[in-house]
This record gives C-alpha cells, structure tokens and sequence, in this order.
C-alpha cells in the first residue's frame, strides 16, 4: 500500500488536480440571478413601479426579456417591462381590486426569461397584502388573467457556477469544505481497517498505518470545521449556529482527540496497539451515528440533512459536479500521501530504535 | 454456560459490594456532598425559589455523570492484579464484560433513585411526567453505564488512569446528554411531549444496544493481555 502512495505520478497528479480545483473554482464567474426586488410588498389594489436588479444579467443585450410572478402553476406577466439596463430592470404590474382575495398573504416567485440568462428567479420574492381603501363593487370573482410567458429554451451560455440565494460567490467553498469531510472520512474508514487487521494479525506496521491515519484525519478534521464556521459566518450568519451536524462533527473530532490521549497514555508496544485498536474500531460506530444518522432525524441548517433536499441531487449543477468530484479525489490523494509520509517516518524511526 | 458464567459473576460482584459496603457508601456520600453544594450555593441568594427547571435538570444529570465516572472507574480500578489472572482462566471474556455491564447498570440505576430522592428533597421535584422521566432515567442511565464500563475497561489496561475514563467518556457523552435533557424537559413540562420524545427514545435505546454490542465484541481484545 504505502509503495502506490510513494510513486512519484501519485504527487504529482495530487498537486495537479489540487491546482486545477483551486484555479478553477476561484476564477469561474457565477452565473446570472437577480439580486434584489424592490418593493417586496405590495397592496391588492394598486398598480407598483417594481425595481430589479440582477448580477450577471443581459437585460439589455437580450432583445426579449419577459417577467412573470410565479405562484403554484399560476403566472402573472408583468404589465410593463423596461429595461434600464443590463442589470436594472422596471415593470409595473397591478391586480384589480378585490380581486386578490384567495392570494392575500401568499408569497411569489419572481422569474424573468430572456434570451441570453435563460430564466432567473427567486423564490418568494413578494408578498401580497390586503387593500387599504375599501372594497367597492368591483367584481370580487373577477381575477387578473394569467399569462403563459414563453419560457426560452436557451440557457445561459458561459460557463459558470449557479447564483444561488444565500450562498452566492461562497458556493466555491463546496470544493474545500466537503471534499476534506469527505477525504476525513475516507482516512478513517481506511484507519479502522487497519486496525481491525492488526487485532487479527499483529503487525505493528499495521497499527502504526491506523494511528497515522487518525492524525492525518485529525487535520483534515480541523480544516473542514474551520472552513465550515467561515462559511456559516457568510451564509448563516454566526460561526457556530447549533445545528446538529456542527455538534456531531465537534464532537468527532474530540473523539479522535482522545484516542490520540489514549495511545500517548500507554507506553507498551504491544499494548498501545491493542487498545487504541479496541477504541479505534468503537469510535469509528460512533463518528459515523454522530455525524451521518443523528442530523438527518433531527432539525439541520445542513443541506441534505433535516428536511432540506439531500445536496447531491438539488445543489450539484453539472459545472459543479466539474469542479468537485476532482476536488474530492485531489483532497483525498493528499491525505494518503501525508499518511505515506507519516507511516514511513515511523517505520524508520521504529528500525532505528531496534538496531 | 454464558449465561450462568455470567449470572455469577455478577453474583460475586453483589456479594463482594454487600460484605464491606464502602463503595456504595463512598458514591452515595458523593451524591449527598455534590447535593448539598448546589444547594447551599443556590440557597446564596435565595435563588433556589428561582430554579428554573431546567437547570435543574441538567443539574441532575451532571451529577450522576460524574458520580457514575468515579463509581464505574473505580471499580475496575480497584481489582487486583491477581485477580484479573484468575478470571482470565476461568471465564470467557463476553462472560465479564456482560456481568459487569449488568452490574454497573443496576449500580448506575440505584445511583439515579438515590439522587433523585435528595434531590427531590432538598431542591425540589419539576417532574411532572413522571413515567416519562423514568423511562428516560433507565434509557440515559443504560447509556452512562454501558459506556463507562468500556471506557473503564480500556483505562484500567492503561495504567489504571482515572482521567483517561473521563477524556474517552466525554465525548461520545455529549450528544447523549442532548438527547437526555430534551427528554427530561418534556418530562418536566417545559417543552410538548410529542412524537419527538419517542424518537428521542427510540435513539437512546438504539445507542445503548450499539454500545452493548460494541462491548461484548472488543472486550475480548482488551482483555487477552
């Protein structure tokens, strides 16, 4: 095993992919979305001056911009589209009075098609409120016609990342924070095998590759939680919300902490191997309960866990997906070749003190 | 053959415990003392009428974590040497881990009647759901025991090192205390007693069988030395 990991072409395709990923993932520019929508109320009766604003759109350069509150299957165009300019939108949209009493309180999406964005959207963007002049007699069955907005079937061309709410440019973070929980992971799970061969074997080698492991893991472990409080500091807006899956992942890792405390408690060969094995093999179980299945019965801020949709199927775009399976294999082959340094650093030392 | 291996072992832990009871008299006192402290610290400023119930909760747990660390550490600890030797040939390993899991589990649950007698004495008694909290004492005290008996187990085969019980304990504790105060704070009335109880149950349970099987199948590792 650590023959593979001291093979030249495994560095060098490490740094490589590492390379690219980094490159990459900081240079590509987000695609379009719409920034802001102002007002984000608006009363049934009244005809609204809507102002949009959107980042990386073409508002202008495409001939056909149309824009249309979504709500359900319902769609209602905009009275009066004028582009100020690529990213400055005005329309003016009205309801008649007392028609809008089944969509009083109800949230739209807003979405706005053109030729070169594609369709940008956000969801909820306003929210209807109840007239505050009197009803008169208007017909209340009366509703405002929906429209059937063509959607264009171009997208947007550029390769680019989704704009997505919340996260915006912090999207680049899924190709260092995932990938190193990932490639954590991975080390451990690697790390209990081998513990698992040296209860059954007995070679010393082999529980010197488990401990190294768990070092290595240890650091990838710190790395994931630091780039996970940057991000929640952007997105969610403190470092350490008290989200299920934070707790679980701090408590991890001072689970592998203790299991380095444990070996450094023990001063035998042989049997600070056996029992960091034992412990090994428990803490494994118990990582994989904290961090995998408890957040996933519980409420999460995390994607995938909790209620939100699970983060591979809804949140890879394919430019993504491009960026990031790389990154998790590039993550990874760094671990194992810090593993490989570390191992070997212990298997001389170990022949240096038997001679 | 496990099961009577076990069974008397389990019997020469009671008989041993019974014939100089200072270890149950040395915990029970542990509790007395540690209650007594909240209570004359709370009764400062009269702050003990303003005990929010939940902190009385966490009070409580607190307290029969550290009691059942110093009770389960210290009776490894206090085997000696030559005795690990004898039982090493005359009982399979699954046969003293199962029988000390059994003990320290009836030890852990008297702990808790015990605290919750003088704590419902001298501090006051929340609990309104009374089913409920049990059901919770015997789950999260099932939880304590089973992990601090391995934990035990390890450090006693490392020199004997009562922090190193608490340093490998703490952590995997953590979540379960989260599990056990959301569930004593639906007993007490602070939060609905929903189906989220029983999952939070069902959770406990699970965790506790997980450790149980986890025990059974690497103590014989750690005691073959």
């Amino acid at each position: 095993m650590i023959e593979l990991l001291k093979k030249t072409w495994w560095k060098y395709t490490t740094v490589a992919i590492l390379l690219y990923v980094l490159i990459g993932g900081l240079l590509v520019p987000l695609g379009p979305g719409i920034t802001s929508v102002f007002p984000i109320t608006f009363s049934s009766d009244t005809t609204v001056d809507f102002t949009l604003r959107g980042f990386n759109t073409h508002f202008k350069d495409a001939a056909d911009v149309q824009v249309w509150f979504k709500n359900g299957t319902d769609f209602y165009c905009a009275d009066k589209t004028t582009v100020v300019e690529n990213g400055l939108l005005k329309i003016v949209f009205s309801f008649p009075k007392k028609s809008t009493n089944k969509l009083i309180g109800k949230s739209f999406d807003l979405v706005i098609n053109d030729k070169l964005d594609g369709t940008v959207s956000i969801r909820d963007a306003v929210t209807v409120f109840p007239s505050q002049v009197a009803d008169s007699t208007a017909d209340s069955t009366q509703i405002k016609a929906t429209c059937s907005p063509e959607v264009a079937v171009a997208k947007f061309s550029q390769f680019a990342f989704p704009y997505r709410e919340i996260l915006y440019q912090s999207i680049r973070n899924t190709f260092y924070h995932v990938p190193m929980w990932f490639a954590m992971m991975l080390i451990l799970i690697f790390s209990t095998v081998y513990s698992v061969r040296y209860l059954n074997k007995g070679r010393i080698e082999d529980d010197i590759l488990a401990s190294q492991a768990v070092n290595v893991a240890l650091m990838f472990g710190a790395l994931g939680l630091a780039t996970g409080m940057t991000w929640a500091t952007y997105t969610w807006g403190e470092p350490w919300p008290n989200d299920p899956k934070l707790n679980g992942a701090a408590v991890g890792v001072i689970i592998y902490m203790a299991y380095i405390v444990l070996r450094g408690s023990l001063t035998d060969e042989i049997k600070r191997a056996k029992i960091s094995a034992v412990y090994n093999v428990f803490a494994i179980v118990i990582f994989t309960l904290f961090i995998f299945i408890i957040p996933r019965l519980t409420d999460s801020l995390h994607p995938g866990n909790g209620g939100n949709p699970a983060f591979s199927k809804y949140d890879l775009d394919s430019h993504l997906r491009l960026f990031f399976y790389p990154a998790v294999i590039g993550w990874s082959m760094l671990g194992f070749w810090l593993l490989s340094i570390g191992v070997r650093i212990k298997l001389l030392e170990s022949k240096k003190s038997s001679q | 053959m496990l099961l009577r291996t076990t069974i008397s072992l389990f019997r020469k832990d009671l008989l041993i415990e019974f014939r100089n009871r200072y270890v149950i008299g040395g915990i029970a006192l542990y509790v007395l003392s540690s209650v007594m402290v909240i209570y004359f610290s709370l009764n400062y400023n009269d702050s003990i009428k303003q005990l929010s119930p939940v902190i009385w909760g966490i009070f409580f747990w607190l307290i029969i974590l550290f009691s059942s660390i110093n009770a389960i550490a210290n009776g490894f600890f206090r085997e000696p040497e030559g005795r690990s030797h004898y039982y090493y040939y005359i009982a399979s390993p699954q046969a003293i881990i199962l029988s000390k899991l059994l003990y320290n589990f009836i030890f852990t649950i008297l702990l808790i009647t015990l605290a919750f007698v003088v704590f419902a004495v001298m501090i006051g008694n929340p609990v309104t759901n009374l089913p409920l909290f049990f059901a919770t004492a015997l789950l999260g005290g099932t939880g304590y025991s089973f992990l601090f008996t391995l934990m035990g187990a390890i450090a006693s085969r490392a020199g004997n090192n009562a922090t190193l019980v608490a340093v490998l304990g703490f952590p995997i504790i953590i979540p379960l205390l989260i599990f056990i105060t959301k569930l004593t704070a639906a007993a007490i009335g602070e939060s609905e007693f929903t189906n989220e109880a029983f999952t939070n149950m069902a959770l406990l349970g699970a965790f506790d069988v997980i450790q149980l099987l986890l025990a059974y199948v690497l103590f014989p590792y750690i005691w073959r030395d």
